[in-house]
């Protein structure tokens, strides 16, 4: 009987010590994201939103004075009204993609991203390809990256 | 061709006889901890059309940080931008550029955001074209000295036509297409 509760009470010991080692041992941790990542991400961000016409998330990710340069120069409501009219013609917008983005800081929280992006546009079965060159400046905001200026340059637009 | 257009712009050799390009204002804004104020801006980015006019890439380079990315047809870095400006600049001319509507806005008492109009009018060879562009530039002090980050032409309209052709007699957004700049 002493052998059999020394030895639960060694195997017990054993398992109490495995427990606290394991609990001690890091944990692995989601890798951080970098700032350049969160830029990008919110670009990323922007354009999804744009092209489902999320108008209320997408008036939260731009900053009250947003400046859009296209052909036209628009402020953040005559964006968002512009987008909300394009939404209103039987057409599917397909995603835009962010390709080969240069992402760079002018102080710790403005940063300035330029790249290459294509988008389908489909209606009634056909499908135009458009590319752009696009650029922005976002400012960090208590932690939120949100766009003061948005530029886009249609560099194709292709009917398949 | 819309490309060459915004060399052109970038390289406008604007015939200022006799006159020293301006260098960047070192104190735009005055105070180290002041915001910029918007004729700070536009004399900044006034200042580098000016030295556009020379057609001295090493005065042009002066305005241009490290990193600076210009987006338009294509996205050049500084080195490419300044060798097609370098590569455009004998063969071309232009009238001087105006600042039209310009909006600026200090975004920190280090960066500065200006967006405006502008017209393009010049020759390059036996071209000869009138482009109506937006112009954002995006400028940021560094060490005391301003220099442009980044710079976005949006080309609106236009026309390029061979020297002896007639040019549009409109050329109010209902450019014949063959003829718009395009890259």
């Amino acid at each position: 009987m002493t052998e059999i509760a020394r030895f639960l009470s060694s195997a017990m010991l054993a398992l109490l010590q495995c427990a606290v080692v394991f609990a001690q041992k890091p944990r692995p941790q989601a890798h951080p994201v970098s700032i350049e990542g969160q830029v990008i991400a919110a670009e990323t961000v922007f354009q999804k939103d744009e092209s489902t016409a999320n108008l209320t998330a997408l008036k939260g990710l731009l900053l009250p004075d947003f400046v859009e340069a296209d052909r036209e120069i628009m402020n953040r409501d005559q964006l968002l009204n512009l987008i909300q009219r394009a939404h209103s013609i039987p057409c599917q917008f397909g995603d835009a993609t962010v390709e080969h983005p240069i992402v760079t800081f002018l102080d710790p929280d403005i940063a300035t991203i330029a790249y290459h992006s294509k988008q389908n546009l489909t209606c009634g079965g056909h499908v135009l390809v458009a590319e752009a060159n696009i650029s922005s400046v976002w400012v960090n905001t208590a932690g939120h990256w949100k766009a003061r200026l948005h530029a886009e340059i249609v560099t194709a637009a292709n009917v398949k | 061709m819309k490309q060459v257009f915004s060399v052109l712009l970038l390289a406008a050799a604007i015939p200022l006889a006799g006159q020293a390009p301006p260098q960047p204002s070192s104190d735009a804004g005055s105070a180290t901890a002041q915001k910029p104020g918007d004729a700070d801006v536009i004399a900044l980015e006034q200042s580098l059309l000016h030295a556009l006019a020379s057609g001295n890439t090493d005065d042009i380079g002066a305005f241009l940080s490290p990193d600076f990315i210009s987006v338009a047809g294509k996205i050049h870095s500084r080195a490419e931008s300044l060798q097609l400006i370098k590569v455009e600049q004998p063969y071309c001319t232009s009238q001087p550029l105006a600042i039209a509507h310009p909006q600026v806005s200090a975004l920190s008492s280090d960066v500065a955001v200006i967006v405006y109009q502008t017209t393009f009018r010049g020759t390059c060879g036996l071209r000869k074209g009138k482009v109506d562009l937006n112009i954002t530039s995006i400028w940021a002090r560094r060490n005391g000295k301003w220099q442009m980050r980044m710079r976005t032409e949006q080309v609106l309209n236009g026309f390029v036509v061979q020297s002896g052709e007639k040019e549009p007699s409109n050329t109010d957004g209902d450019t014949d297409e063959s003829q718009r700049p395009n890259d």
